[in-house]
Formats: structure tokens, C-alpha cells, sequence
């Protein structure tokens, strides 16, 4: 151990002793609006040093004075723009990208540079444009929906905007928007994902080599930033579809403020109108609703200094209200309906202190709640009866962060910073209402106050980034966290590697292990189709879960070829994993959670997955396939013995095309296929007898699979420029286009004696308008 | 969208079922059948051949005789003791040879008294002897009495609605008390049963099955509970005592 500490402090002093080089300095912004493009690479061809800028667009290289450079800036969606210079001293340069608007854009979800000399094994930037240019779902690009295209990627069932990522549970998913931690990525019950795809300025997702900057999830890391607004001139987009529409606005305020507001609404309430029941004897109405607001404001206080203020709001709201009108004096009631809120703001401050040191803190509130309710009243004459049951679920988070980044040369970075968030869990309370003005009974009660619980999480890291030789990079890091909940507290210590080594020009092999752990559980009930989530927190009983992976891979880049390839291969072992262990009922969450809950169970995944890339002058072609086994194991479910995880797929593919016609057409083609989802099925059948009711006989969880999944998503796209120089888009969608009818669930039939499977989806056209002004 | 599809069990193997009850009260009741593959249920489940035998703690066994519809009784009445455990052993031509965990014989409940009160609605009071084990659940049938018989409308087809096994007692440690809603009869028939912790994990484990079923999107069915080796089912003991209540008053 001494060793290994004396060669690392021996490496870091040559590395301190190298930093003797000047510095190219500056920062990388938009052309059109002045955004900072964050994470941009800006390499020197000539010596093969490169570097990548931070979030605020800021890069600092250091070279050989005297010495010829030629630097190559590059960011997925601008063209490349290269500049030779000999400097002699600090040099300050500010790079203005231009946005690629009449070139083929690159279409489909794919590593950010050229794939061989990304740092960091398991990061994806998802290209922003792409979301817009695939396929979609009922014509709303929808970011969760893209990232399921990632090999290791998997999307649950059909429709759904949940991912799963390298055999890990949705709950696993940190989502990041702004800083804010998002504990609902949905709208209509996880059809639909709540990110509205207009706001997106730079997407990562990382499904392993989590740098020690992140953590608090077991399986992933999405993290989000929004548009600042553009600083050039007051412009917005309109979007028209089908079952919603959206507006956004963005602009200057004077010179150092920007802002954007982006708002979403449904209108399936208006839709529905025409088939509305309503007579003389009564109504039936059925209602839907959501709608989503991001807004942003961002005040360049200085060059160097830069505060944000991001607000987000979301609802979804589902009414169903009978009435029947027996007689004049007679009437009954009764409702249904759900309501789910997911609220955020955060406030940025991102600061150059030197040449070398930045600064970035952030306070940050995030929550979500669901609700559901039932009604029913009875009136006759002057009696009344009503009787009403609200149950809600939800959770607060309240964050604070502080960062330093401090760049001491080419070869050297370091990361360090503090975290802490408070949480508020109500994973349930059930009020239970009842009135009767005739006997004067009044009953007004509330259940389930057993599992409220505070709790905190502090955390503290470093992130060092070294490069010991030109092409052999490290990225070694360590994060500490300690929780207090209740009489509980845990302290866990996760170590983070990453490595990359590049063999040739075109070749990388790369490696990481990391450790992450969870404090927060979460169980999802499933109500007819309509998700909701239930987050509980880690407790004596319920222990935090943990995650080890192993990821290596082997990466290709050509780009005079334009090609890409990559094979990766992954081990991730989980603990203290939990699953209900009996059927859900809404009930279950007022319960003592730990009396319903599967607990610290343990799971294992493994797999492989390839990814390739080939842009043509019009055709961009882009396969992801994955392998992978996925297994899960509780001693209180399947008698202690291992089983399929749920969304366990051995095979996964996408084929994701897009052909640019001409300036004004384009078409877009995905092909998914996958193996059929895990399903516990009967293996016999007991008949009615004269002592018992007949059953179906079960023995092992997820013992079957339904048959594959295979869908073929069209787009086409056409997009012209008005006389008044805006851009307009028509894009009609065809979702599933050879009809297929992919089951969601099999089910037996005890009446026929005959086999069902149920299909959500045929074939779904719909077509878009959006006008760019 | 609905569609029929070819999904047929595939490797089925059949293998037999068995429901069973023990009781002081009831003697022996046991159902020996097969299973049925769940792609064609309508197929015959007689087993051919079929033997069972119910054996106590001692190794001494009674061999129980075939009735009708795969129904096996014994008169062996004093075969049944307090206290005592039994199990079952059956086999049948091309079928593996099943056999139960062994079923202890609990002592039969003892009804105090039962009261009956109305406010806003009936019910009735059942005080009894709880000198039970934790484990041990209780189960009530409470029946409209009318010249001596009940209305068979009221009688289930199964032996025990698993709806109704009582998870503790409601009203003390002694007392349970039941809603009712039988206005035009002159007495009511009160059963309390006493269930053996197979028997209350087979009932229960019947109940979540029902309510899992009923959501298809939640993934994961809830499997019966069964005691039985190298097959399926259950064989439990239970025990019951029963008081009839003449009503006093008769409701509007």
C-alpha cells in the first residue's frame, strides 16, 4: 500500500512539474445565441493533446510555448472548426460554433467525439437533435424513449417511458434536470416522458464508470441541463399535434439576462367532449389532463460568473364522475381519479475563480406526490350520504451542493466537493371520510402516518483525472457518504476507476469498477395501466442498496470513415434490492412497509453489447445490440431461489436509420427487436372440486417468456422555410407500421379454457406541426 | 387488442393434487386428482388406481374410500384424537406418490355465549375459550335459521371462504364480532372454526391469488400454498364448534 502511495505522490509532482507550459484559454459558445456549449472537445492534432471543456463552455490547454498548435474544436450538432496558432505566451481564445442547419445532422444517439478517446467508459452524451429526428411514439419526441435505444438500455413494457439500465430497476435511475433530482420522469401513468425534448440543451447518460461527482442511485446517472435562453434575440417554437401542444419562448432581458419558458398541455379533455354522456338521467365523464412548465433564467453576471434559476413544474389529473338521477329527489354519485405533481427549482451559481480553479453551488427542491380518490354520495330529499377515501404518497427533497473543479495542467484535474440533501418521505396516508346528516355520523380518519420518515445524506468526494502517458488516461475518485434516518445511521465509502488506454489513432481499450449505493427504495404500483411510484427510505430493516460493476471495452473511431464501433462487456452484482412480496394493493403502502416488502434481496447482471455507427453523405445508419442476463434473488419470494429479473432480455437490437432526401425531406426509420419479456406462467391447472375452487398452479417466478418484442417506426419529415425567414416542420409519425401486435401480458382463461395475450398498441399515426419563429 | 394465441405449455407434466381436511368433527375429506394442463383444463383429472391413505404419528394409517367425483372419505371416526398428527400418503398408476407435512389436531373451540346487538346495523358478539397458539387463526359462518335448516343459498360450494379467516379478534382476545344482515329468520346457526397454520397459509395464499389475478399488469401471480410433497394441495386440520341463537326480536 505504501508503495502504490509513493508512486502515485511521485506522479503527481511530475505532473506538477510539467505544468511549466502556457495556456490556450477561453470559452466555447453558440454562434447564433451565445449559449455555452459544455463538454465540447478542443484537441491538438499536432502534439495529440486534447481536452474538454466544463459546463460553462470554459477549456484551458496547456502547450509548449514557442511551439506550432493546431486545434480542432468540435461539438455533436456544430461543425468543426480548426485554428493553427504558435503561441508565446497565455493566450486567451473565445471559439463561436456554428450550429450545423443545412448539413445532414447526425440522427441518431451516439457517443459524443470520436468514440475511441471518450474518457469515460459508459458515458453517453445523447445529441439533442436526434431526440427530434427518430421515430416517436405518438408523434411527442420523448427523451427516455431515445435513451432506450443505448445498448444496455432496456424500455420496459410497450409505451412505457421507463428504462432499465444493465439489469438495474427504474428506481436506480438518478435523473438530473438542472440540478434537480427527478422522482417522476413520467406523464399519463408512463406513457409519456415528462422532459419536454424543446428544452434540452445537453443530455449524459452514464450506465457505468460513474465519475465520484454523482451518486445516490445504484444503476444510473442521466444528467440534464436546460437552454439558458439565447442571448441573441427574442425567438420561440410552436408545436401542434395531436394530443398536445407546446410553446416556447426564450430571449434576452437587457444584457446580462436570458431567459426561456417552455409550457406542454394535453387537450384529450376536449377530444373526449363529443363522447361525453349526459342526459336527463344522469352523466358519465371522463377526464385527462397534464401539463408541464420549464422555465429558465440566467443572469451573466460577469464573464466568469453565471447564476441560473430553473423551475419546473408537471401534473397529470384523471377524473372519472358517475351520476344517476333516480327521480327528482333522488340522485347518487360516485367519482374516481388520480392526481400526480412532480415540482422542482434550483438555483446555479457557476463561477471562475482563476485560470485553473472553478466553483459551482447549487440549492436545489424537488418533489412528488400522487394521489388517488374515490367518492360516492347519495342524497334523497334532505338526506345525504357521502362517503370519500383519499390515499396519497410522496416525497421532498431539498439539496445543496458546492463544487470546485481545479485544472492543474493537460494531464491533471481535480474534482472535490460537498452534498447534502434532507428528505421527507410519505410513502402513504389514506383518509377515509364519511358523513350521514341523518343519523349525524361523522367519521373523518387518516391512516398511515407509521411510515413518515425524515432523513439526510451528506457526501462527500474527490475526482481526480490524470494522464500518465499521452495515451494512457485514469480516472480514480472516491466518494464518502454518511445517512441519518431515524435511530439509524450507515456510512458507506465507494471507490470509482476508470481507464483508457488508446492502443493506435483509431483504438481505445477501456475499464472501470465502481461502487454505488441507494438510500431511497422505491415500489411501483401498477393501477390498470397507470404507474405510480411509491419511495420509501433505507432503513434498520430495509437496508441501502449497493451496486458493484465491472465494465471493459474495446472502441473504434474512424472519421474519415465516419464509423464507429464499440463492444463493452459488464458484471454488476446488487444487495439489498426490494420487492413486495405479495400482490399490490394501495392498501399496501399504509401498512409498515417493511411487513410487505421482499427485503435485501440480491441481483446480478452480465452481458455484452455492441454498438456501430456509419454516417453516409445522406444516410446515417446506427445498430445497437445487447446480451445480457439479468437475475434476481429474495428468500422470501420463489422459495430462495434465483429467477429471471422482470425485464431481463437476452437480446436486445435497434436499427436506427435516417435518410436525408434533400434539404426539405427526410425519412426516419427505427427497428427494435428484443426477447420476449419474463412472465410467470402456469405449469397446471386444479379443477373445481367439491372442496376447493379451481387455481392455476404456479411454481417459479418468471419461468416463461411472452414471444419477442419486434416493432418498425416511421417518420417523415418535411421542413421549409417561410417568407419570413422561420422554419416550419410537418412530420407525420407512423408508430408500429406493420401492425404488430406485441402482447403485454398472457392470460388464461378459465371460462374458454383458452390462451389470451393483450396487445396495447396496432399501428399509430399521427402528424406534428412546429413552427420555429 | 385481444387475440386468442397457440401457447402451449410446453415439457407439462402432470402430477397429482390433493385437498384434504382433518377434523373431530368431520372426519376425513380428501379429494385426490391430477392436474389438468392450463392450455386444455377441460381434460379428465381422475387419477387411475388411486389409494390414499391418512397415517398418524404413531405410523398407523386408515385407508380411505373412494365416493364420487374423486372424493375419498373414511368411517373411521376414531382414528381422529386431540393432540394428535396425521398426514397423508396417496399414489396412483403413472403418477409419483405424493405426501403431506403432518397436521396436529386442535383442540375444538368452546362458545361462552353469543349476544346480538342493533344500532345502526346487526351484529352479533361470539365469546369463546382462546387458549390458542399465535399461529393458530379462527374462521366464522354464521347462518339464517329457519325450522331447523339452513337456506342452502347460503351455503358456499367450497369447504372455506378464504375472505373470511379471522386475522385476529376483533372485539378482546375472546370475542369476535360479526355483522349481519338476516332479517327474516327466527335463529341463527354460529360456527367457529379453529385452523391450522397449513390451512390459514392455503386460504390465504387463495385470497391473494384472487386479488393478483385481477391485475394483469401487476406481474407477478400469487401461487397457492401446499404442503404436499412430489404434488400439489394441501391437507390441514381444523376443528369447530357450532351454537344455534334463536332472535328474540324481529326487525323491520
Amino acid at each position: 500500500m505504501r508503495k502504490i502511495l509513493f508512486t502515485f505522490l511521485i506522479l503527481y509532482s511530475s505532473l506538477a512539474c510539467k505544468a511549466q507550459k502556457i495556456s490556450i484559454f477561453g470559452y466555447i459558445n453558440d454562434s447564433t445565441n451565445g449559449e455555452a456549449l459544455m463538454y465540447s472537445s478542443c484537441y491538438d492534432s499536432i502534439n495529440s493533446v486534447g481536452i474538454t471543456s466544463n459546463a460553462m463552455g470554459y477549456f484551458n490547454l496547456k502547450v509548449k510555448k514557442g511551439e506550432k498548435v493546431a486545434l480542432k474544436i468540435t461539438h455533436i450538432g456544430y461543425s468543426t472548426q480548426s485554428i493553427n496558432l504558435i503561441p508565446f505566451k497565455d493566450t486567451t481564445i473565445n471559439i463561436h460554433l456554428s450550429p450545423k442547419q443545412e448539413q445532414l445532422e447526425e440522427v441518431v444517439v451516439s457517443e459524443y467525439a470520436s468514440i475511441q478517446k471518450q474518457d469515460i467508459l459508459g458515458k453517453i452524451t445523447v445529441p439533442i437533435k436526434t431526440i427530434q429526428s427518430i421515430p416517436s411514439f405518438v408523434g411527442i419526441p420523448d427523451l427516455m424513449k431515445a435513451i432506450t435505444f443505448i445498448p444496455g438500455v432496456s424500455g420496459g413494457r410497450e409505451g412505457y417511458s421507463n428504462i432499465y439500465v444493465r439489469g438495474g430497476d427504474r428506481g436506480q435511475n438518478l435523473v438530473l434536470l438542472d440540478g434537480i433530482k427527478l422522482y417522476n420522469t413520467n406523464h399519463v401513468g408512463g406513457f409519456l416522458s415528462l422532459l419536454n425534448s424543446d428544452v434540452l440543451k445537453h443530455v449524459d447518460v452514464y450506465k457505468g464508470g460513474f465519475p465520484a461527482r454523482y451518486g445516490g442511485r445504484a444503476s444510473s446517472i442521466i444528467d440534464i441541463y436546460s437552454k439558458d435562453g439565447g442571448n441573441d434575440k427574442m425567438h420561440g417554437k410552436v408545436n401542434l399535434g395531436i394530443l398536445n401542444s407546446s410553446l416556447i419562448l426564450e430571449g434576452p432581458i437587457g444584457k446580462q439576462l436570458t431567459f426561456f419558458i417552455a409550457g406542454r398541455t394535453s387537450y384529450y379533455n376536449l377530444l373526449n367532449l363529443a363522447s361525453t354522456d349526459i342526459d336527463d338521467s344522469g352523466s358519465e365523464i371522463y377526464k385527462y389532463n397534464f401539463h408541464d412548465i420549464n422555465s429558465k433564467m440566467t443572469w451573466q453576471i460577469h464573464k466568469n460568473h453565471k447564476l441560473s434559476l430553473s423551475l419546473f413544474t408537471s401534473k397529470d389529473k384523471q377524473t372519472y364522475d358517475y351520476t344517476f338521477v333516480n327521480s327528482s329527489t333522488r340522485t347518487s354519485s360516485e367519482g374516481n381519479g388520480m392526481n400526480i405533481e412532480t415540482k422542482g427549482a434550483s438555483m446555479l451559481y457557476r463561477g471562475k475563480i482563476s485560470q485553473r480553479l472553478f466553483m459551482e453551488n447549487l440549492v436545489a427542491y424537488s418533489s412528488y406526490n400522487n394521489s388517488l380518490y374515490t367518492s360516492n354520495t347519495e342524497r334523497r330529499n334532505n338526506l345525504q350520504i357521502v362517503r370519500t377515501v383519499n390515499s396519497s404518497s410522496d416525497i421532498e427533497d431539498y439539496s445543496a451542493k458546492s463544487r470546485f473543479d481545479f485544472y492543474q495542467s493537460n494531464n491533471y484535474s481535480l474534482r472535490t466537493g460537498i452534498e447534502a440533501s434532507h428528505y421527507r418521505f410519505t410513502p402513504g396516508l389514506q383518509n377515509n371520510f364519511y358523513e350521514n346528516n341523518y343519523t349525524n355520523v361523522l367519521n373523518d380518519t387518516t391512516i398511515g402516518f407509521i411510515n413518515k420518515l425524515k432523513s439526510t445524506e451528506i457526501s462527500l468526494y474527490q475526482e481526480n483525472e490524470i494522464d500518465i502517458t499521452p495515451n494512457l488516461q485514469i480516472n480514480i475518485g472516491v466518494r464518502g457518504i454518511g445517512y441519518f434516518c431515524k435511530d439509524t445511521s450507515f456510512f458507506r465509502f465507494e471507490p470509482r476507476l476508470s481507464l483508457r488506454w488508446l492502443a493506435a489513432k483509431n483504438l481505445s481499450f477501456k475499464g472501470n469498477f465502481t461502487k454505488m449505493n441507494q438510500f431511497n427504495h422505491v415500489l411501483v404500483n401498477n393501477v390498470e395501466g397507470f404507474e405510480r411510484e411509491i419511495w420509501f427510505s433505507a432503513t434498520k430493516e430495509l437496508l441501502p442498496q449497493q451496486a458493484q460493476q465491472v465494465s471493459v471495452g474495446v472502441f473504434y473511431g474512424n472519421e474519415n470513415l465516419h464509423l464507429d464501433f464499440s463492444v463493452e462487456a459488464f458484471y454488476k452484482k446488487m444487495q439489498n434490492l426490494q420487492e413486495y412480496k405479495s400482490p399490490v394493493m394501495d392498501e399496501n403502502s399504509l401498512d409498515n412497509i417493511s411487513n410487505i416488502v421482499a427485503k435485501n434481496g440480491i441481483g446480478k447482471a452480465r452481458g455484452f453489447e455492441l454498438y456501430a455507427k456509419k454516417d453516409f453523405t445522406r444516410l446515417n445508419l446506427n445498430l445497437n445490440y445487447t446480451l445480457s442476463w439479468s437475475d434476481r434473488q429474495f428468500d422470501e419470494l420463489n422459495n430462495g431461489e434465483w429467477y429471471p429479473f422482470l425485464y431481463d432480455r437476452r437480446h436486445d437490437l435497434s436499427l436506427i436509420s435516417l435518410f436525408n432526401i434533400n434539404k426539405k425531406y427526410s425519412i426516419g426509420a427505427n427497428f427494435i427487436f428484443t426477447t420476449g419479456a419474463a412472465v410467470t406462467l402456469p405449469v397446471g391447472f386444479s379443477k373445481h372440486d367439491d372442496l376447493v375452487y379451481q387455481y392455476y398452479i404456479y411454481e417459479s417466478m418468471n419461468n416463461k417468456r411472452l414471444p419477442p418484442y419486434h416493432r418498425l417506426d416511421l417518420s417523415v419529415t418535411r421542413k421549409t422555410t417561410t417568407s419570413r425567414g422561420n422554419t416550419s416542420k410537418w412530420t407525420l409519425n407512423i408508430f408500429n407500421a406493420y401492425a404488430r401486435q406485441n402482447p403485454v401480458y398472457i392470460y388464461y382463461d378459465t371460462n374458454t379454457g383458452k390462451v389470451y395475450q393483450k396487445s396495447l398498441f396496432s399501428i399509430v399515426p399521427t402528424i406534428n406541426y412546429s413552427l420555429e419563429f | 387488442m385481444t387475440k386468442e394465441i397457440d401457447y402451449s405449455t410446453e415439457n407439462y407434466i402432470p402430477k397429482l393434487i390433493t385437498h384434504g381436511y382433518i377434523s373431530p368433527q368431520d372426519g376425513i375429506e380428501v379429494i385426490l386428482k391430477t392436474t389438468t394442463n392450463p392450455s386444455s383444463i377441460s381434460e379428465d383429472d381422475r387419477a387411475s388406481n388411486p389409494e390414499v391413505r391418512i397415517y398418524n404419528d404413531k405410523g398407523e394409517y386408515v385407508e380411505l374410500d373412494y365416493t364420487t367425483n374423486n372424493l375419498f372419505t373414511s368411517d373411521s371416526t376414531n382414528f381422529i384424537k386431540n393432540d394428535r398428527q396425521y398426514s397423508i400418503q396417496a399414489k396412483a398408476d403413472n403418477f409419483t406418490s405424493i405426501s403431506s407435512t403432518k397436521q396436529l389436531i386442535l383442540a375444538t373451540p368452546q362458545i361462552d355465549s353469543v349476544s346480538i346487538t342493533e344500532t345502526n346495523t346487526t351484529r352479533a358478539y361470539i365469546h369463546f375459550n382462546n387458549n390458542y397458539e399465535d399461529d393458530v387463526k379462527f374462521f366464522i359462518n354464521v347462518y339464517p335459521y329457519n325450522n331447523g335448516t339452513i337456506d342452502p343459498i347460503y351455503i358456499d360450494s367450497e369447504k372455506f371462504n378464504p375472505f373470511s379467516i379471522l386475522d385476529n379478534i376483533n372485539v378482546g382476545s375472546n370475542t369476535v364480532e360479526v355483522s349481519t344482515s338476516f332479517y327474516e329468520y327466527d335463529s341463527l346457526l354460529v360456527e367457529l372454526y379453529v385452523l391450522s397454520p397449513d390451512l390459514v397459509k392455503f386460504l390465504t395464499s387463495q385470497d391473494n391469488y384472487d386479488y393478483s389475478k385481477e391485475d394483469p399488469f401487476y406481474p407477478q401471480p400469487y401461487p397457492i400454498y401446499s404442503n404436499i410433497t412430489g404434488g400439489y394441495g394441501i391437507f390441514a386440520s381444523y376443528s369447530y364448534s357450532s351454537i344455534i341463537v334463536n332472535i328474540s326480536r324481529k326487525w323491520d
